[in-house]
């Protein structure tokens, strides 16, 4: 980890140097709706280091994560023509600079990417697109309604989970502070040092230095074995009111769960991946009639205790960051922190 | 290692009708187009199955690992990808993927009986067990080889042409039962976890595997525990339904184990520490 400080007047400038080279996404509003939108126009015709530099500073977050530039909602995956079948790698060398990001967030990237690095195989695609991605990072000034990350022991001030996260100044005679914790983000600070935008200091990350800095404890939790809650607890009652839109998970930014369909395109066929959700029946129907997940009941609880319990068991991390989402966009006022709270007894 | 969802193209090289009634099983023998890609599988392991435009899906190896130039599946129609592939011709192109999943404790196994319980179309994925325990080189390796083999009628038996050779055998004991009685029928005739008893199982010293429709492996198991055969020497194979195959798509989960990578063979040991959710 390496430390830039850097002045407020320099500020916008160092953020455009970030930036450089890259296709920045940008987190901007839109008939009141905050989402990262990949800012591709000529360089100059947009203000593009000062709408980065009002993202950093900006103390909302966007209404979707940042996990369609790594896993996008649809992607083209390979091309039948009769004899030969290639992979596309369209868009994985994309060179975009995520601005912006807030720590639940880059915590839900780290669960969606030891998905797909980690285990006997590697998801090209997914892994292809981080070594091209630039992750800025960025804290929570308070958290919104609906936000739970101090529950599940985020820090919503700082993380280390990104290529650069950038520090606010605390008062006015304070400065930026730009860390960075990845080869990359290791070089983008040498240029930027080098550049005059600031200097290097061993100022330590203010994570539990500063009154109320976070650094919470992980007090939401399972601790359940996984055959214990998948008996016991009511998930009739728990799912009654769920819908089974699954909205919940496509707006989640650590679901991943996902579907291939083909597609004819002249004498080619192409084979695309999209988002799919367990909370969908045909999810798991298998082609004898029989579905695993019949009912409401068993797909909730597959989205609970996956998200809780049998993530944790394969990588030791809860794959809910408490970043609310859900809670906000369900049309059922479904609550996962409540439900969460009810099953392993914890008082609400 | 390559991008593991893209496959390999191989070609359609016979084509066996298996069931005469309404199951529709036909037994595919597959050749790689391409002399260096081979499918390298251990018994139990599955591979994915394109027909580009339509769709992909998983099925067990169902020949002996010893076969090089080729390997066959045993399919039955049963929707969208299937029907394709059985309206598929010799010579045609197909797609294809793997080997994928875990295999059977094979050398675990070594030294012990054997035996094999198989309903139906789940003696396909158990047919490499098999063919590989009566290789020459291996048969010597485990003790009896006992086998009870059901389906719901003398019409619905895969395999024929292995279980006659089988039967002839004086190193394998073969037991054959149908659902109902049928004149001329020699076999047995109920449901296979009410013939276990009849047979002689040493159960200090066997491994059992079994396979078929969901609510046989139940039955059977439960049968064979109750004779006092440890859980961690029963077997069998799940199929859930799959994407990716590899451990991605979060499909075929039971609880924190994914089907696709750490089945699809489980020991009735693992699977009382799951989820009873398959
Ligand atoms: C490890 C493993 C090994 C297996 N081995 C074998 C084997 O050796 N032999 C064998 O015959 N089978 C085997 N199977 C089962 C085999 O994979 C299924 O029979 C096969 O996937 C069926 O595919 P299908 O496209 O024909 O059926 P589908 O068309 O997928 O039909 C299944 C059902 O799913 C629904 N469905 C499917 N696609 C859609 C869609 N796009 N939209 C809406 N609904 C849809 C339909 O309701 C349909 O009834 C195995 C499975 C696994 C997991
Ligand atoms: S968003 Fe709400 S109603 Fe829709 S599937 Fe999720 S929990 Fe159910
Ligand atoms: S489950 Fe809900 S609160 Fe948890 S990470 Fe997903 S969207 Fe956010
Ligand atoms: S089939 Fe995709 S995770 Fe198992």
């Amino acid at each position: 980890m390496k430390c830039a400080v850097v002045p407020r007047e320099k500020f916008k400038s160092a953020v455009g140097l970030l930036i450089d080279g890259y296709v920045a996404a940008i987190p901007v509003k839109e008939n009141g709706v905050l989402e990262y939108k990949k800012m591709d126009g000529k360089a100059g015709e947009k203000d593009l280091a000062g709408l980065a530099a009002y993202a950093v500073d900006c103390d909302e977050l966007p209404y979707k994560s940042p996990k369609e530039f790594l896993f996008p909602q649809v992607e083209e995956l390979m091309v039948f023509d009769n004899d030969s079948c290639t992979a596309v790698e369209k868009d994985t060398r994309d060179k975009i600079a995520v601005v912006g990001v807030k720590p639940c967030d880059l915590n839900a990237l780290k669960v969606l990417l030891t998905v797909f690095f980690q285990g006997k195989y590697k998801d090209d695609n997914v892994t292809g697109r981080r070594e091209n991605i630039m992750l800025i990072g960025t804290g929570c000034a308070k958290k919104k309604p609906g936000c739970f990350c101090d529950e599940r022991g985020i820090n919503k001030n700082f993380s280390s989970e990104c290529d650069i996260f950038i520090e606010k100044p605390v008062d006015e005679n304070d400065s930026f502070r730009f860390y960075s914790f990845t080869v990359g983000g290791d070089d983008v600070l040498d240029r930027l040092v080098t550049g005059g935008f600031g200097s290097y200091s061993d100022y330590e990350p203010a994570c539990g230095q500063r009154e109320g800095n976070g650094c919470e404890k992980e007090e939401l939790v399972i601790e359940a074995e996984e055959t214990e809650l998948f008996d016991t607890a009511d998930w009739e009652g728990i799912s009654e009111r769920c819908l089974g839109c699954g909205i919940c998970t496509y707006i989640c930014p650590t679901c991943h769960c996902f579907d291939f369909r083909d597609a004819l395109a002249g004498n080619k066929t192409i084979r695309y991946r999209c988002w799919d959700s367990c909370m969908y029946p045909k999810f798991t129907l298998h082609a004898s009639g029989h579905n695993p997940r019949a009912s409401k009941k068993e797909r909730f609880r597959q989205r609970v205790l996956h998200k809780y319990v049998y993530v944790k068991k394969n990588f030791g991390y809860v794959a809910c960051t408490g970043c609310g989402r859900c809670i906000r966009s369900c049309p059922a006022g479904m609550n996962i922190r409540n439900v969460v709270r009810e099953i392993s007894g914890i008082r609400v | 290692m390559g991008n593991a969802y893209i496959p390999f193209k191989a070609r359609i090289a016979l084509i066996l009708q298996e069931t005469s009634s309404d199951v529709d099983i036909k037994t595919f023998r597959i050749k790689p187009a391409d002399k260096d890609k081979r499918m390298d599988f251990m018994p139990g392991q599955f591979f994915e199955f394109s027909v580009p435009g339509v769709g992909e899906a998983p099925f067990g190896f169902a020949s002996s690992p010893y076969e090089k130039d080729f390997f066959e599946v045993s399919i039955k129609k049963t929707g969208l990808v299937t029907e394709v592939i059985h309206n598929l011709k010799p010579g045609d192109t197909v797609w294809i993927r793997g080997p994928l999943g875990n295999s059977f404790p094979v050398e675990k196994m070594e030294g012990s009986n054997i035996l094999v319980v198989a309903g139906g179309l789940g003696l396909a994925p158990l047919r490499p067990l098999i063919l590989y325990m009566l290789e020459p080189a291996n048969r010597s390796k485990y003790k009896n080889i006992s086998m009870l083999l059901a389906a719901r009628s003398s019409g619905d038996f895969i395999y024929m042409r292995d279980i006659s050779e089988w039967s002839r055998r004086d190193d394998t004991e073969v037991i054959l039962t149908i659902d109902r009685p049928e004149e001329g029928w020699k076999g047995k005739v109920g449901f296979p976890h009410n013939l276990l008893g009849e047979m002689q199982i040493d159960i200090s010293d066997t491994y059992a595997i079994t396979c078929g429709p969901p609510i046989m492996i139940k039955f059977v198991s439960g049968k064979l525990v109750e004779m006092g055969i440890p859980k961690s020497k029963i077997y069998t194979t799940l199929e859930m339904r799959m994407t990716c195959g590899v451990g991605k798509c979060g499909k075929c989960n039971i609880g924190h184990k994914y089907v696709c990578v750490d089945g699809p063979v489980f020991s009735m040991e693992e699977l009382s520490g799951m989820p009873q959710e398959y």
